[in-house]
C-alpha cells in the first residue's frame, strides 16, 4: 500500500515540479491624464551572480537587457507573460531581479524593482506620469510631488500609520559621480528609537560647491493597501518609483574655504579636500583634523559620500578664544546600509557595528571664529570622497 | 487379471451351480422353496464435496470389480437394490476422486445417504454464453469467470485485468486507470450495469470499491462505444452484474488482515425476487496502530486509514416486465493524526473520498420491442481536510450532486433489424470547498458553486443477417452550464461486421466522439467547471479481423488497426487546476489537436476445460500539438514553437501474456508477463528531462530542457503470479489464494532525481532514477457457501 500511495504521489506531485513554460505573470497599470493607450512598458532582466563577490539586494537597472516588451491597453493596464524558465533561476547560479519600466511621451519615466525572481503572480502598483520639471528657490528644492502628499508624520516607525509612503530624493550627478544625495524624509534614531521627519530638499550652494551636474528628482512611492495574493500568502507590492520629466542642470560657484587644506593624519595634498570626488580609502581612522588659517567663522560641514562604521560623527571646533565648541551628530539622512562594501565592527562593549554611507550635512554654529576642526568617527572612518566646510 | 480370472471362474461356478441349483430345485422345487432372497434398497444423493451441487452422474458398482449397481441421476439422486448384508461400494463421478463406502444393509432395508466426493479439479473452465446479448453491442472483448476474476497480478480485480487487453497501457504499474489508444485515462468511462462509475479505487489507488464477485462480466470498447454511451471520447469499459443464481442463496466471505469482505446471492423463488448484496470494511486501525508502535513516525504521527463500501442489487418480476434496484457507494478517511499541533499548523491531515450512487430502472415489453426508463442520483466528495483539535483549519474539497433520468426503447423489426432510440438528462450541481483559515473560523477564499445541465438523445438502425452485423447510429448531446452556456454537439457511429465464414470476422468501424474538457482522471468539478473551453472531439476509425483456429483448440488470432483524430484535445494540465498556474501550453489548450494510431494483436484460448489464456500486443503512437518555449542556457527565450509532440502516456510497445492452468487437488496456478516501452519524461507527470550546464563559475547546474528535447523513460518488465487451493468442507469451501503483483519487484522508473555528488569542488552531476518496486501481494482467502 505504501509503494502505491509512493507512485501516486509522484504521479500527481507532478504538479508541485518546475515546469520551464509556466506563466508567472507580471501585471500592472499606468495612469496619466493623457491617452496611455499603446505607451510602451518594458522588463528587464539582471542575473547577479553569487560567484562574484556582488552582495546586497539584485537590482536591475537600466543597462539590465530586456527580455519583455508590451504596450498599454485601453483600460490603462499591461501584462507581460514571463515564462518560468526567464523568470526563477533553473540550474543557472544568479540571483534574479527584474526591472518593469514605462516612460511617458513627456519624459516622466516610472518603474518598480523586483528584487527577487518572480513569483506565481507579480502584481505591480500603478505608475503615475510626474509632468514636472523642479526648480531652486532660496537653496530649496521646489517641485509638485508625484502624488498628493500623504500627511505629515512625526512619530516613531512603529507607529506609523499611513498607507501611502512618499519620499523624494534628490542626487546631484556629475561626470565625476554622485555629488550631493537627500531625502525629504529624515530618520533619526534618539534613544534606540527611529523617528520620521519631513523636510525641505536643501540644495544650498554649500552642497552645490563649485560643481556642476544635473540635479536629478525621483519619488518612492510605497501603497500598503496594495498586496499582492496568491493561495494563501500575501505580500506588500514593491515599491514604484518615479522620474519627472526633465532634470534640472545646475552650475555651482562657491569654493569652501578647506578646499586644499591638510588633514592629518593624511599626507598633504589631503585627498578629501582637493576638490576632486574621487573615492579614498580613510582606513578606519577615528580623527581627523584641520587647521583653519586664519580663524573664521564656520557655517557647515559637507561630508559627501562618506562612510563610515556606526552613525555618529563628533565635530569639535576650536574656537580662536580657547573655547571648544563640539556636537555629535547620529543622523541617518541619506545614510544607507552599505552593501557593497558589507562589514561589521565589535565595539568595545561586544555590540557590532555595521558600515553606513551617505551624505551628510552638519551645520556649525560655534559663533566665534573657529581655528580647528576635529572630526571624530568613534567606530572608524572607512572612506570619503570629499569633506568641505563653509 | 488374477482376480478377473478367479472372478469369472466364480461366476461360471456360480453359474454351474445356479443352474444346478436350478436343477436341484426342479426336481425339489416346492412352495415352500420358491420364495427369492429379500433385497435391501440403497438410496440418496452424491453431492460435491465443498459446495452443495450434486455430483451428476455418479455411478455405483460394488468393490473390487463387483457388480454395478446403477448411476445417478442429473441432480445426483440414485436408488437401486442391493443384496443384503456388508457391502463396499465404490462411487464415481466425472471430475470427482472416487471413494469408497461400506454400508450394512438387513433385508428388505431401505437406507437413505448422502455421499460427497471430492472434486478432481474445482469447476473446469468454461466460456459462459450469455443469453440475450445484443449482436449490435458486441464489445471488442469481452471477459467472463477466470478471465475476470483469476487472472495473476489483478487480485481478482476485473478492471485490472482490462489493462492487459491489446490498446490499453497505464499510468504507473498498480495504478489501474488506463490509458485506451493513446486517450487520458480521463476519457475512458466506466459503468456498472450501465450506470458511470465516479471511482474505480478506494482513495484513487487502493482496492476497487466494487467486490469482485459483484461483477460477472467485462465488455470492453476501445472505441466507437455503442451510441447508448455517451459523453465519452474514449473507450468504455462496461461491467455487468452478476445475476444471482435461483437455486439458492449463496455466500463468499473473504477476511483478510486489514478488512472482510463479503458478498451474497439471496434468491426469492417465491415472490420472483433476486436479491445480490457485496460489501468491504475496512479495519486497518489495529494494523496500523502495530506498525505506528514499531515504526516512529516524525512528531509522533499516527497513520489511520478508515474505510467501506457496499453494493446492492435487487430484481423483482413485474408481470411481464422487471424492476431493479441498484446502489453503490464507498467512503474513505486515510491520513496522518499527530497527538498535538506544532506552531498553530494542523495536527491531521486527512484525504477522503466517498461516493453514493442510487439506480431504479424499469423494463417492460412494449410493442415489438422493450422500453426501459431509469433514474438515479448520486453524491462525490474527494479532497483533503487538515484538521486540529478545536477545529478545521484547512479543507479542500471537491463536491458533486447529480440526479438523471433516462429511456429507452429496442425493437426488433422483422427477421434482420434491430431499432433504438434513447434519451438521458442528467443534472449536475459541483462545488468546490476551498478554506484556508486564520485562526478558528476564518476563511479566505471560498469556490463558486457550477451547475450543469447534459442530455443525450440516440437513434440507431442495425441491419442483422447470417454474414452481416452492420449498425449505424447518430447521438446528439447537449451541454449547459448556467445560467447560460450551451453547446451541442453530434456524434454519428457504424460498426460493420462481415463473417464470410464461420471462423473469419472482419470488421470495420468509425465514428465521432464527444467529451468535456477533462484532467488525469475524471474528477467533481474539473470537468464541468471547464465547459467553457469547448468540448473535446475525437474522430475514430478501426480496421480488424478474427479469425479462429478449431484445430487449435479454438485459438482466436485479431489484429486491428486503428487511428484516432482528435480534432479538439481539451485535456488539461492537473498543475494547471491544482494551483492555477497555467503555462504556455495550457492557453493553447483551446487551439490544441493530435492523433493517436496503431496495431493491435492477439492471440486467445477460450475458456476450456483446464486452461485460459491470452498474449496481446500493442503498437502505437499517441501525439499532440503543444505549444512551448524554447530557451538557452542562460536562460533567455529564444521563441515560442508549436509542435507535433508525443502525448504525456505514449507507450510505443506493451506486450501482455497471461495464463491459468488447473491442477489436480484443486489447485490452480496462473502467471501474468507485462512490458511497456517507457512514456516522454515531460513534467507532465513526473519529473522534467534536464540537462548539465555550466553556470559560467566553472560550476555546473541541472536545468530542465525546451518540451521537444525531452527523453524517455526506460521500459519496464513485470511479472505476476498467482496459486490458489480450494480446500473442501461438507457444504463449503476455502479458497486460499496467493496473487503477487510483480513478483521479482522490479522497479519500474516514473521520474528521474536530478543531483550532484562528490567532495566540493569536484561535484559529479548524478542522474537517478526515481523507482519504487511496487509488489502487491494479496493474501486471502474465500469461503463460499
Amino acid at each position: 500500500m505504501r509503494a502505491l500511495w509512493f507512485v501516486t504521489l509522484v504521479v500527481l506531485g507532478s504538479a508541485c515540479m518546475s515546469n520551464p513554460d509556466e506563466i508567472l505573470p507580471i501585471r500592472g497599470s499606468v495612469v496619466s491624464n493623457a491617452p496611455v493607450v499603446g505607451q510602451p512598458v518594458l522588463v528587464r532582466r539582471k542575473i547577479q551572480p553569487f560567484s562574484t563577490g556582488s552582495r546586497g539586494p539584485c537590482l536591475a537597472d537600466q543597462s539590465a537587457p530586456v527580455i519583455k516588451e508590451t504596450q498599454v491597453e485601453a483600460d490603462g493596464g499591461y501584462r507581460f507573460r514571463v515564462f518560468r524558465a526567464e523568470g526563477q533561476p533553473l540550474g543557472t547560479l544568479g540571483q534574479f531581479c527584474f526591472r518593469v519600466e514605462t516612460t511617458f511621451p513627456s519624459g516622466s519615466s516610472a518603474w518598480s524593482e523586483l528584487s527577487n525572481a518572480l513569483s506565481l503572480d507579480n502584481p505591480i502598483a500603478p505608475f503615475p506620469e510626474w509632468p514636472v520639471a523642479p526648480g531652486i528657490d532660496g537653496g530649496v528644492l521646489v517641485f509638485e510631488p508625484a502624488i498628493p502628499m500623504p500627511p505629515d508624520f512625526f512619530q516613531s516607525f512603529t507607529e506609523f500609520s499611513s498607507e501611502v509612503q512618499l519620499d523624494h530624493t534628490l542626487e546631484f550627478v556629475s561626470d565625476a559621480g554622485l555629488i550631493w544625495k537627500a531625502r525629504d524624509v529624515r530618520e533619526e534614531v534618539v534613544d534606540g528609537g527611529r523617528f520620521f521627519r519631513r523636510e525641505s530638499l536643501r540644495l544650498g550652494d554649500a552642497f552645490v560647491e563649485d560643481f556642476a551636474g544635473e540635479v536629478r528628482l525621483r519619488a518612492t512611492i510605497t501603497d500598503l493597501s496594495l498586496r499582492g495574493q496568491y493561495l494563501f500568502y500575501e505580500n506588500a507590492l514593491p515599491p514604484v518609483q518615479v522620474r519627472p520629466a526633465r532634470d534640472l542642470a545646475l552650475q555651482g560657484t562657491r569654493v569652501p574655504f578647506t578646499r586644499g587644506l591638510a588633514c592629518p593624519p593624511f599626507e598633504p595634498p589631503c585627498p578629501f579636500t582637493d576638490g576632486v570626488l574621487d573615492r579614498v580609502d580613510a582606513g578606519q581612522v577615528t580623527r581627523l583634523s584641520l587647521e583653519v588659517s586664519p580663524p573664521r567663522e564656520v557655517e557647515v560641514l559637507v561630508l559627501r559620500d562618506v562612510a563610515l562604521f556606526g552613525a555618529a560623527i563628533e565635530v569639535e571646533l576650536a574656537l580662536e578664544d580657547g573655547g571648544v565648541w563640539s556636537v555629535e551628530d547620529k543622523s541617518v539622512g541619506s545614510t544607507d546600509f552599505n552593501f557593497e562594501e558589507f562589514a561589521l565592527v565589535t565595539k568595545p562593549d561586544g555590540g557590532l557595528v555595521p558600515l553606513l554611507s551617505g551624505y551628510r550635512a552638519i551645520g556649525l554654529d560655534a559663533g566665534a571664529p573657529v581655528q580647528r576642526v576635529i572630526l571624530k568617527f568613534p567606530y572608524g572612518l572607512a572612506r570619503m570622497r570629499e569633506l568641505s566646510i563653509f | 487379471m488374477a482376480l478377473r480370472a478367479w472372478r469369472w471362474a466364480w461366476c461360471v461356478l456360480a453359474a454351474a451351480g445356479g443352474a444346478s441349483f436350478a436343477q436341484d430345485a426342479e426336481f425339489a422345487s416346492s412352495p415352500e422353496f420358491d420364495e427369492a432372497p429379500a433385497r435391501a434398497r440403497l438410496s440418496g444423493v452424491v453431492m460435491s464435496k465443498g459446495t452443495r451441487d450434486p455430483a451428476s452422474l455418479a455411478q455405483f458398482s460394488i468393490a473390487d470389480g463387483g457388480v454395478f449397481l446403477g448411476e445417478a441421476d442429473g441432480d445426483g439422486r440414485f436408488s437401486f437394490d442391493v443384496p443384503p448384508g456388508e457391502l463396499t461400494i465404490e462411487v464415481s463421478a466425472p471430475a470427482h476422486r472416487r471413494r469408497v463406502v461400506h454400508e450394512k444393509l438387513e433385508p428388505g432395508q431401505e437406507v437413505e445417504v448422502l455421499y460427497r466426493l471430492d472434486a478432481e479439479f474445482t469447476r473446469p473452465y468454461e466460456t459462459v454464453v450469455r443469453g440475450n446479448v445484443d449482436r449490435t453491442e458486441l464489445a471488442r472483448h469481452s471477459l467472463t469467470g477466470a478471465e475476470a476474476h483469476e487472472v495473476a497480478g489483478t487480485s481478482g480485480d476485473p478492471i485490472r485485468t482490462v489493462m492487459l487487453l491489446p490498446g490499453v497501457t497505464t499510468l504507473a504499474s498498480g495504478l489501474s486507470y488506463p490509458v485506451v489508444r493513446g486517450s487520458s485515462p480521463a476519457a475512458t468511462g466506466f459503468y456498472l450495469d450501465g450506470v458511470k462509475m465516479p471511482q474505480l479505487y478506494h482513495l484513487l489507488a487502493l482496492t476497487p470499491v466494487v467486490h469482485p464477485n459483484f461483477i460477472e462480466s467485462v465488455d470492453f470498447f476501445p472505441a466507437n462505444a455503442p451510441t447508448r454511451f455517451g459523453r465519452v471520447s474514449g473507450g468504455v469499459v462496461s461491467l455487468q452484474t452478476a445475476k444471482p443464481r435461483s437455486d439458492r442463496f449463496h455466500l463468499t466471505v473473504s477476511p483478510d488482515l486489514i478488512g472482510t469482505s463479503a458478498y451474497a446471492e439471496i434468491p426469492i423463488v417465491e415472490t420472483g425476487t433476486n436479491i445480490t448484496v457485496a460489501g468491504t470494511v475496512t479495519y486497518a486501525a489495529w494494523v496500523l496502530g502495530i506498525i505506528n508502535s514499531a515504526v516512529k513516525f516524525d512528531n509522533g504521527m499516527i497513520p489511520t486509514f478508515e474505510s467501506y463500501d457496499y453494493q446492492a442489487r435487487i430484481e423483482q418480476k413485474v408481470g411481464k416486465g422487471n424492476v431493479r434496484l441498484l446502489a453503490f457507494g464507498s467512503s474513505d478517511v486515510g491520513g496522518f493524526r499527530a497527538p498535538e499541533s506544532p506552531n498553530g499548523l494542523p495536527n491531521a491531515l486527512l484525504a477522503t473520498s466517498r461516493f453514493h450512487r442510487i439506480d431504479l430502472r424499469g423494463q417492460l415489453p412494449l410493442g415489438p420491442g422493450v422500453i426501459e426508463v431509469g433514474t438515479n442520483v448520486g453524491w462525490d466528495t474527494i479532497g483533503l481536510d487538515g484538521e486540529d483539535t478545536a477545529d478545521r483549519k484547512a479543507t479542500f474539497l471537491l463536491n458533486r450532486f447529480l440526479a438523471t433520468a433516462r429511456a429507452n426503447y429496442r425493437a426488433q423489426v422483422g427477421e434482420h433489424f434491430q431499432l433504438k432510440a434513447g434519451f438521458d438528462f442528467e443534472h449536475q450541481n459541483t462545488s468546490s470547498t476551498v478554506t484556508f483559515g486564520i485562526g478558528k473560523t476564518g476563511e479566505l477564499l471560498r469556490q463558486p458553486n457550477v451547475q450543469g445541465r447534459f442530455t443525450g438523445s440516440f437513434v440507431e438502425a442495425a441491419f442483422l443477417s447470417d454474414k452481416w452485423t452492420a449498425t449505424a447510429g447518430v447521438r446528439v448531446d447537449t451541454w449547459h452550464l448556467a445560467p447560460s452556456f450551451t453547446l451541442v454537439s453530434a456524434d454519428p457511429r457504424i460498426d460493420m461486421r462481415f463473417q464470410p465464414i464461420p471462423e473469419l470476422t472482419l470488421r470495420a468501424n468509425a465514428g465521432l466522439a464527444h467529451q468535456a474538457p477533462m484532467l488525469l482522471m475524471s474528477l467533481p468539478v474539473s470537468d464541468v467547471a471547464a465547459l467553457g473551453s469547448g468540448l473535446q472531439e475525437v474522430g475514430q476509425l478501426g480496421l480488424g479481423a478474427t479469425t479462429r483456429f478449431e484445430f487449435l483448440g479454438n485459438l482466436e488470432a485479431s489484429i486491428d488497426g486503428f487511428y484516432n483524430h482528435h480534432f479538439q484535445a481539451r485535456e488539461r494540465s492537473l498543475n494547471e487546476f491544482v494551483t492555477g498556474v497555467s503555462t504556455l501550453d495550457d492557453d493553447y489548450v483551446g487551439a490544441r489537436w493530435g492523433r493517436s494510431y496503431g496495431l493491435e494483436l492477439m492471440l486467445r484460448l477460450p475458456q476450456q476445460g483446464r486452461f485460459f489464456g491470452w498474449a496481446s500486443y500493442t503498437l502505437m503512437r499517441s501525439e499532440r500539438m503543444r505549444r512551448f518555449a524554447t530557451f538557452d542556457e542562460n536562460q533567455f527565450v529564444t521563441g515560442e514553437r508549436t509542435a507535433m509532440l508525443p502525448f504525456t502516456f505514449d507507450q510505443a510497445h506493451t506486450l501482455n501474456i497471461t495464463a491459468g492452468i488447473q491442477l489436480p487437488h484443486q489447485i490452480k496456478l496462473g502467471a501474468s508477463f507485462h512490458l511497456h516501452t517507457g512514456r516522454p519524461e515531460s513534467g507532465d507527470f513526473g519529473s522534467r528531462t534536464m540537462r548539465l550546464i555550466d553556470d559560467g563559475s566553472g560550476s555546473q547546474q541541472w536545468q530542465p530542457v525546451p518540451l521537444d528535447q525531452v527523453d524517455r523513460l526506460p521500459a519496464f518488465v513485470r511479472v505476476d503470479a498467482r496459486v490458489s487451493k480450494t480446500v473442501n468442507f461438507s457444504v463449503l469451501n476455502a479458497e486460499l489464494y496467493l496473487d503477487v503483483m510483480n513478483t521479482f519487484g522490479i522497479p519500474e522508473v516514473l521520474g528521474n532525481e536530478y543531483l550532484f555528488e562528490g567532495a566540493p569542488g569536484s561535484l559529479q552531476g548524478l542522474k537517478r532514477p526515481l523507482a519504487v518496486p511496487v509488489v502487491l501481494p494479496t493474501f486471502g482467502v474465500k469461503v463460499n457457501y
